[in-house]
C-alpha cells in the first residue's frame, strides 16, 4: 500500500471513528497528565534536594572557636582533611559591618546583602563570566536573581518575581557596596566577574567576593573580634558528619554530634553547629525521603496506567472487531490492516500528548494561584500557621518539567500503545474471518 | 474454464475432541455468467462451502481452485489479493461501516486497488451509486437507510473492484418481500452481465432466479 493511500485512511478513520476517539483521547490525556504531573513533583523536588545540596552555608561547619597564635596549625591540620574545600577564619569568615547597595534597591527592599568568602577552590559553579581566583581582590559574583533586603525571608515576607534583580544585568560593571559600622562607612566598588544561578544554590541575596578582601575590608574598618570563631566548609552536605569525625578524630572538637536545630549558645565552640534550620522548616532527610518515596510512587502509577491503557487498547480493539473483519473480506491484507491502525492509534496518541502538556500547564497555573491564595489568606491558630508555613516553603520549590524525562515517558507512552495495538490486533486477525465478524 | 471448483472436498472441525463433519465429498463447478443458489436446513453446511469458496474458510480435505489456480496452499496475503480483486461478498447483516456514509462505504475496497486513482474511484463509485438506485441518498449514513437500502450498498460494494465472483449469505434474510425482489433482480443481472454469482438462502424465492440450484444436506450435496 503506498504510504499517501495508508495516511489518507489512517486519517479517515480518525474522522469516522470521532465519537470513539474522543474518549480514547481524551484517557490518552489524564494519563499522560498523570505521568506528566508525577515526574515534575519528583524532579522538582530531587532538583529542590540538589540546590540545597549546593547551598554553601549548609555545607558549613561552624563556628569553631580557636586562640589566634595556634590558628595556622589548626589550619593546616583542617585542611589536609579530605572533603574540606575551605577554612575561614573570624576576619576571614563575614564583614562585620552593614552592607547595602543603593544599585540592589528595589520596590522598598533596603539594598542590604551579607557578602560570603570564596577562594579558587570553595566558589559557586558561575552560569556567565569567571570563578573567583585566589589573585583576585576588588570583585564579586552575584547570584543571577537577587533580593536585597534587611528582613529575612518568610511567610509574612514574600517575594514576587518583579521583586527581584537580575544579577546578569551588572555583569562587567561595577557594584558599590557601602560598609557600616558605629564608627566608620566605607563604600568599595567591586567588578562584577560571574553570575551564579540562584535556584540551583537556592540563594538569592548571598553575592561571594575574595576570601583575602573579606579580610582586607574587616581590617580596614578597624573591627577588633571580642572571639575569635572559624568556619570549615565541607565540599558535599553528605560529607559532614565524616569531617567532623576527622576533626574528633584529630582531637581539634570533643564532641561529633550535630545539632539539627539552631542553639542560643553560640559560644559553646565545642559544638559544631550546622544551618539545617535556617533555611527551612523541611529537613534534608525528610525531603530526600519524600524524594524517594514519589520515585516508588511514580513507578508504581506508571505501571497501573500502563495497564489501564492496555486494557483500553483490548477494549477499542475489540469495539473494532467488525471493523477488521469487513477489511479483511474488502481484500485488506493483515500487514495492511496493522499499518492503518497503529497509525490512527499513533495520531491519536500524538494528540493525546499535545493536550496533555497543555493540561499540564493549565494544572501547574492552578497550583500557582492555589499556593498564592492560601498564602495570602490569614490564618487562626498555630496549627493553620505551621501549615500556611509548610505550604508556603513548599510553593517554593519551583515546578518544572525534566525535558528528558517528558520526551522519554512520552516516547515509551507511544510505544507501548503501538506495541498493545499490534499484539490485540495480530489475535483478532489470527481468527478465522467470520469468527472475526460474529 | 470453470469459475471455482471444488474437488474432494471434505471439512471437518474439532468440537471437545470430537470431529464433527460439516461437508462431505464435495465436488462443484461454478461457471460465469450464471446464478447459483445453494439451499439447505440450518446446519447442512450451506455457509460453510461459501465461506470455503470465499478464502474465509479453508477444506481440512480437497482442492478449491479459482480461476484454475488451487487456493488452498496459498498465503495469507495471497487470498487477500483474491478477495480484492475476484470476490465480492453481500452477507445478511449487510456489515456497512455505521460511521461512513454510502459513498464511503463504497469506496473503501478501492483503496488498496491499485488500478485506481482518485478520480477513478470517484468515477467508479457514482456508477455504481446509479446502478442501484440510490442517488438521493450518498451522503447518508447506514442508520438513516431501510434495510434494502443497506443491502444495495452492500451489493454496490461488494462491486467496488469489478470482481468476476459474487457471494452472498442470506442476502434477503432481514428484508422483506419487496426488497428481497429488488435485491434478487440486481444480483441476476450482475450474474447475466458475466458474473458467477453464488446465493446461499432459505427463501423458496431464490429459486426462481437461479441458474442452477444445489441442494445440502448433512454436508453432502444432492
Amino acid at each position: 500500500m503506498k504510504v499517501k493511500t495508508l495516511f489518507k485512511l489512517a486519517v479517515q478513520r480518525l474522522k469516522y471513528n470521532r465519537k470513539r476517539n474522543f474518549i480514547i483521547t481524551i484517557l490518552m490525556m489524564l494519563i499522560a497528565i498523570i505521568i506528566l504531573f508525577l515526574g515534575m513533583i519528583q524532579y522538582s523536588i530531587t532538583k529542590y534536594v540538589e540546590s540545597m545540596e549546593n547551598n554553601m552555608e549548609l555545607r558549613t561547619l561552624g563556628d569553631y572557636l580557636y586562640i589566634p597564635s595556634k590558628y595556622q596549625e589548626i589550619k593546616n591540620t583542617i585542611n589536609n582533611i579530605e572533603n574540606v574545600e575551605m577554612v575561614v577564619d573570624e576576619f576571614e569568615r563575614t564583614i562585620h559591618a552593614g552592607q547595602e547597595s543603593k544599585q540592589l534597591q528595589k520596590n522598598g527592599t533596603t539594598g542590604t546583602v551579607f557578602l560570603k568568602p570564596a577562594n579558587s577552590k570553595s566558589c559557586p559553579e558561575v552560569i556567565e563570566g569567571r570563578k573567583i581566583s585566589n589573585n583576585d581582590k576588588y570583585v564579586i559574583i552575584l547570584p543571577n536573581k537577587i533580593y536585597a533586603n534587611n528582613q529575612i525571608e518568610g511567610v509574612n515576607n514574600q517575594i514576587k518575581e518583579s521583586d527581584y534583580i537580575s544579577g546578569e544585568d551588572f555583569l562587567g560593571k561595577e557594584l558599590s557596596i557601602e560598609f557600616k559600622t558605629d564608627e566608620k562607612t566605607e563604600i568599595i566598588k567591586f567588578e562584577v566577574i560571574g553570575i551564579y544561578d540562584s535556584e540551583k544554590y537556592n540563594d538569592v541575596s548571598t553575592p561571594y567576593i575574595p576570601m583575602n578582601t573579606v579580610k582586607m575590608i574587616n581590617e580596614q574598618l578597624g573591627y577588633e573580634p571580642k572571639a575569635y570563631f572559624m568556619t570549615i566548609v565541607v565540599d558535599k552536605i553528605e560529607n559532614l558528619e565524616k569531617v567532623q569525625k576527622e576533626l574528633y578524630n584529630a582531637g581539634i572538637i570533643q564532641e561529633t554530634k550535630i545539632e539539627e536545630e539552631a542553639s542560643e549558645d553560640t559560644t559553646d565552640s565545642n559544638i559544631l553547629e550546622t544551618n539545617f534550620s535556617h533555611v527551612t522548616n523541611i529537613s534534608l532527610k525528610t525531603l530526600n525521603i519524600i524524594k524517594n518515596v514519589l520515585v516508588v510512587a511514580l513507578l508504581s502509577s506508571a505501571i497501573i496506567l500502563l495497564f489501564l491503557l492496555i486494557i483500553t487498547n483490548i477494549n477499542k480493539t475489540y469495539l473494532l472487531k467488525t471493523d477488521l473483519g469487513i477489511l479483511k473480506i474488502e481484500g485488506y491484507t493483515n500487514k495492511d490492516i496493522q499499518k492503518i491502525i497503529i497509525l490512527e492509534n499513533i495520531f491519536l496518541c500524538l494528540i493525546s500528548i499535545i493536550f496533555a502538556f497543555i493540561g499540564f500547564k493549565i494544572l501547574q497555573l492552578i497550583m500557582n494561584i492555589i499556593f498564592e491564595n492560601i498564602i495570602q489568606t490569614n490564618t487562626v491558630g498555630i496549627t493553620a500557621m505551621a501549615i500556611k508555613e509548610q505550604i508556603y516553603y513548599i510553593s517554593k520549590i519551583p515546578q518544572s518539567l525534566d525535558i528528558k524525562f517528558s520526551v522519554i515517558s512520552m516516547a515509551l507512552f507511544v510505544i507501548i500503545e503501538i506495541a498493545s495495538t499490534y499484539l490485540i490486533n495480530k489475535k483478532i486477525l489470527k481468527k478465522n474471518i467470520k469468527k472475526i465478524l460474529e | 474454464m470453470s469459475k471455482i471448483e471444488i474437488i474432494n472436498g471434505y471439512k471437518e472441525y474439532l468440537k471437545k475432541k470430537e470431529k464433527i463433519s460439516v461437508l462431505d465429498n464435495i465436488n462443484v463447478k461454478f461457471e460465469k455468467e450464471k446464478l447459483y443458489a445453494i439451499m439447505g436446513e440450518s446446519g447442512s453446511g450451506k455457509t460453510t462451502l461459501l465461506n470455503i469458496i470465499g478464502t474465509l474458510d479453508t477444506l481440512t480435505q480437497g482442492k478449491l481452485l479459482i480461476n484454475d489456480k488451487e487456493i488452498i496452499n496459498l498465503k495469507d496475503e495471497e487470498k487477500a489479493k483474491i478477495r480484492m480483486k475476484e470476490i465480492g461478498f453481500v452477507f445478511q447483516n449487510f456489515y456497512l461501516n455505521p460511521n461512513m456514509t454510502v459513498e464511503e462505504n463504497i469506496m473503501q475496497p478501492m483503496y488498496i486497488n491499485p488500478e485506481y486513482n482518485r478520480i477513478s474511484m470517484e468515477e467508479k463509485t457514482e456508477e455504481l451509486i446509479k446502478m442501484v438506485g440510490l442517488e438521493s441518498r450518498r451522503t447518508h449514513y447506514p442508520k438513516e437507510l431501510s434495510g434494502g437500502e443497506e443491502q444495495r450498498v452492500a451489493i454496490a460494494r461488494a462491486l467496488a473492484n469489478n470482481p468476476e465472483i459474487i457471494l452472498a449469505d442470506e442476502p434477503t434474510g432481514n428484508l422483506d418481500k419487496n426488497n428481497e425482489i429488488k435485491i434478487l433482480e440486481i444480483l441476476k443481472d450482475l450474474s447475466q452481465k458475466g458474473r458467477c454469482v453464488i446465493i446461499v438462502s432459505h427463501s423458496n424465492k431464490v429459486i426462481e432466479y437461479a441458474d442452477k440450484v444445489l441442494n445440502l444436506k448433512e454436508g453432502k450435496l444432492e
